[in-house]
Parts: C-alpha cells; structure tokens; sequence
C-alpha cells in the first residue's frame, strides 16, 4: 500500500536543540538532535529569486501581460465583441456601486451575490451532509463499497449540465434545482476523498491505539477520523470549488437572480462587458472563499506537514 | 501498577507458549489457496523481567511469533499465556515498539504519551504525573510540545518507548524498533532501553536482525529457522552489564549465533 497522506513529507533539516539534560536516560549518546524544519520550505532553498520576492509582487506580471494585451487588442475598434478592460473596469464599478450607467444592473452586484452565495453553500451543504458520512461509512465496510460503490461510479462520469433538464423536472424552476445540481456536482469529490482517507488510515496506528488500550468502539473517532481529516478537508476544499465552478450552470434554471443568472443574461442583451463583470465578481468569491476554507484547515490541522504549502 | 495483580504471583511466566502453530492461507490469482507455514511447533517460557531477543533469516516467523503476543493476529494451534491469561485480542498489557514507531500524528509528543493512560480512564492529575515522568526519563521535555513530522527519527522512537512504558504493560514487545536508526542514534537508544529495563524490570521481547544487538541487550538470545519457522537454538548470554562489544567473551556468543544462522542466511541467499 502507498504510505498515506500524512507521511508525505519528510524534510529535512535544520539542526535545533538539546535532547535534554545529563542523567537522563536518553541524552546519554547525543546532545545534538536532528530535527526537521516544519517552518524552513525546501522549495524557497532552491530557488532563490522565489524566497526574496514577495509572493504578492511574483503573482502580479502575468495579470498585468494579460491585460494589456486584451487593451491592444481591443481597444479603438469600433465593432469589437469583447469590450476593453476599461470598459469592464467601469462596468465592475458600475455594477457594485452604481452611479455610472444608471441601467438595471447598477449596484446590483450585493443583492445577486448574496443570492448566489446562499446557493453556493446551500448546495455545498447538502452534498457534503451526504457525502461525508456516506464515504465514512464506505471508507470501513467492504460491504457497503460493494453494495454502493458499482452504482456510484456509474453516475459519477455523468456531467452536471445533464442533469439540467431532470432536476428542473424534479425541483421546478427556481433555487431549489440550482442547489440540487450544485450538490450533484460537489458530492463526488467530498465522497471520493473521504472514502480514500478512511482506507488509506495506516493500519499501523490502529494497531497502536488497540495496543494501548482504546475501546474498539472507540477507535473510529480516536483513530480513523483524525487520521483522515487531512484527505477529508482536501475533499472538502475541492467540492466547495467546485461550487462555485457550477454556480452559472446551476442558475441557468430559470432562477431571476444571482451572479450566474446576471450572466446569462447580459448574454441574451449582448452586454459582454457585464458577463465579464460577473465572472470577475465569481473568481474573486470562490477565491476568497477558499482563503477562509484554508485558513481554518491549517488552523485545525497544523500538525500535518502537507498541510502548509 | 497492573504487574503484580491479585492471583498472579511473580512466579507465573511473562510468557508462556506452548507448541505454537501458525498456517497463513492465501488466495492465489486462480483462485486456488496456498499455504504458508509461518510457524511450526514454538514452546517458550519467558519470566517476568528476562529481556530476550528473537533473531533469524528472514522469513523465519520473528515477527509473526511477535504480532501474535500483541494479540494482532492469531494462532492456527497451540496455546499462549501472558501472565497466566490467554491472549485473545490486544490489550494494555503488552505494549509493541513499532519500528516505524506509529505515532499519532495528529497528537503532541505529551499527548502521544498520555494516549494510553487517558484511554485507561485515569484521573487527570495522574495522567499528568505519568507524562512528565515519561518525559524525563526518554529527555523529550524540551519537545513535549512539538509533533512528530517535527522530530528526528531517534526521538520519534523515544516517544513511543515512553508511550508504551506511561502505560505499565507487564511485557515490552519490540520489532526491530531501532532497525532504521543510525548507528550512533542506535548505540544511545540501546543503552536508555537497558538503564529503562534495569530500573523497571519489565519484561521485554526484542526482534532483531543484528547479531551485535541480540547479545548486547538480551539475557537470553533465541534463534528462529525459516519455512517453516521454528526454534532452532536458545542461547543464555551469560555476560555481566556493561557489556564490552569488543570482549572475547561477546565475540565467542556472537560466533555461536551466526554459525546457528549462517546455513538459513546461505539458503536464503541461493
């Protein structure tokens, strides 16, 4: 078996500490102690222009690049279809404030992403309320992977956006089916991952909580799941992604609002200039949003070395 | 604290194994099964406080024979006590060094030591007395916060020495625990493991595959044969501690054992 996701990282070394004092049993051979560096990034000793640089200033040229070449691109021509960032620059102004165009989308922004961050994590909820014991489960018994598992990977290559026609069938028009296809499409990976992290448990540490005492019981909470969580949280970090990535497919079930229903349509008015607007305002939440998620999965799993990146 | 319970005298044998008999049966590809013959016929009798080690060829069951004191797996035949009681399952009386140490990673260096005791249910403030105990004696004050990505692979081992000893087992059981320790790291770990034994008297079953290690530690050496395994000398190391390495008297022991080991390592090897 490969060794699990815990037992990654090996790194060395930065050479710290005492083992501790004379008397002791141990500090008999060696004073000096070898120990890894949890805060010291090999990465960064191998490439130096990486460690002196801000990461903030490394991430800026490819943006700025990008952006003048779409100004040269597009800007002067009197019939082009993409709209210079200028353009869109006051369009995401317009949109989130107001006060320049004066149409139906000025300062619309806050109410339609509210709308669509309800069903972002509405949908991301109820997949994960599902998937998480659901893969625990699986993850343990062979019986139920046997009972489950076939049917599961038969859905599972089926796209969201085939799902479209069936849930409006089933939901009706409105939130209700665009939380249903957000869940679909978030449930595979929270499961997939849990199911991975549960069976991939080294059967070492149960083997040593057993040894030590822990109730049989008791070893799927003291055991399996801590040992589990990272693989969980990554499963976790990647559904609500993916969230966001079927937020514009979700909301094309006739929902009136929500970033991903504003972006259908400026589609049907032409106003590519706003669906640009939209996109923008989606990558910045599912950006932020995964910021928060990340920060409290170092929080809750600093122990685990590929935890840090 | 558990070594002496009501009804157990310091009599009864640590362990006690009589004609133990280990079959492995396995699937094949096709569907047909085959069968392993892991163990064949071992008697031992081990008292209380005798520090042994198990050496031989691999494939000569040393492991198997240790996983089946822990109680992880079972026999095919035979019967083994371990203070008297038969070992059905894994239990806090036999604490097992892993030689990949199996630390919790997810727990401090104090928390991996307080794992056991906490699991027995102790009151807080004993909990706590066992684990700075602990923590002087393996020398991992300084460390007790850290986790164990965070430590070298000498002071993982000294982390689960102390994890196993917080919790007062009656018998040690170790597999090749310093096997993928440097020599120094080694040296040093045999030497706390001996001033640990001498002053607890507990009971310690060490696998090895170094013929310095086994009469270095052990009272008494046994040896194991391969396919099937089985007991092929036993071997009182008859030398006074500190032992010198470097002595006649430790070359003469070593000459014993690797000519009783020799014939399966050049079986092995063709």
């Amino acid at each position: 078996m490969p060794p699990g996701p815990l037992f990654v990282q090996r790194r060395p070394l930065a050479v710290s500490g005492l083992a501790g004092a004379r008397g002791v049993p141990f500090a008999n051979y060696h004073t000096v102690e070898i120990v890894s560096g949890a805060r010291s990034s090999p990465a960064a000793a191998r490439a130096p222009v990486a460690r002196t640089v801000p990461a903030w200033l490394l991430a800026l040229p490819l943006p700025i690049v990008g952006l003048i070449a779409w100004q040269l691109a597009t800007a002067g021509k009197a019939f082009s279809l993409i709209p210079p960032p200028t353009t869109v620059a006051l369009t995401v102004w317009d949109y989130a404030f107001g006060g320049i165009r004066n149409d139906p989308y000025s300062g619309a922004l806050f109410a339609n992403a509210v709308a669509s961050i309800a069903r972002v994590y509405g949908g991301f909820c109820v997949a994960a309320i599902i998937a998480l014991p659901l893969g625990l489960i699986l993850g343990r018994s062979t019986m139920a992977r046997g009972l489950i598992d076939p049917t599961l990977q038969f859905l599972r290559p089926i796209p969201v956006t085939a799902w479209l026609p069936l849930t409006m069938i089933l939901f009706g028009l409105g939130p209700p089916a665009t939380i249903a296809l957000i869940a679909l499409g978030t449930f595979f990976p929270m499961l997939l991952n849990t199911v991975d992290g549960v069976r991939m448990v080294e059967p070492r540490l149960i083997e040593a909580a057993e040894m030590l005492g822990t109730p049989k019981a008791a070893i799927f909470t003291r055991v399996i799941l801590p040992a589990a969580s990272p693989a969980i949280f990554t499963g976790i970090r990647i559904g609500l992604g993916l969230a966001w990535v079927l937020l514009v497919v979700g909301e094309m079930t006739g929902v009136p609002t929500g970033l991903g229903a504003n972006i259908m349509d400026a589609r049907q008015l032409s106003r590519t200039d706003l669906v640009i607007a939209g996109m923008i305002d989606i990558g910045i939440l599912g950006f932020l949003s995964d910021r928060v998620v990340m920060l409290i999965g170092r929080r809750a799993l600093w122990w685990n070395p590929s935890a840090r990146n | 604290m558990l070594a002496t319970e009501p009804g157990v005298g310091r009599g009864v044998a640590a362990i006690a194994a009589r004609h133990l008999e280990k079959t492995y049966v396995s699937a094949n590809r096709n569907g047909s099964l085959t069968e392993t013959h892991a163990l064949s016929d071992i008697s031992l009798e081990i008292a209380q406080g005798e520090f042994i080690c198990i050496i031989g060829a691999s494939g000569c069951g040393k492991s198997t024979l240790l996983r089946i004191v822990a109680g992880f797996e079972s026999v095919t035949s035979g019967e083994l006590l371990v203070m008297g009681k038969p070992v059905r399952a894994p239990g806090p009386d036999r604490g097992m060094v892993f030689q990949d140490y199996a630390l919790f990673p997810w727990l401090s260096v104090a928390q991996n030591i307080a794992y056991g005791p906490r699991q027995a249910g102790r009151p807080k403030d004993e909990i706590h007395a066992l684990t700075e105990r602990y923590l002087d004696i393996v020398g991992l004050q300084k460390f007790r916060n850290r986790y164990p990505h965070e430590l070298s692979g000498g002071m993982k081992q000294r982390v689960a020495i102390a994890r196993v000893l917080a919790n007062d087992p009656a018998v040690i059981l170790m597999d090749e625990p310093f096997g993928a320790l440097d020599a120094f790291t080694r040296n040093g770990l045999q030497e706390s493991l001996l001033e640990i034994w001498q002053a607890a008297r507990k009971t310690i079953l060490f696998i090895t595959h170094s013929v310095d290690e086994a009469v270095y530690l052990s009272d008494r050496v046994i040896v194991l044969s391969p396919h099937p395994g089985r007991l092929k000398l036993e071997l009182p190391i008859a030398l006074p501690r500190p032992r010198d390495i470097a002595s006649v008297e430790f070359n003469h022991y070593k000459r014993i054992m690797l000519d009783a080991i020799a014939p399966d390592i050049a079986a092995e090897a063709g």
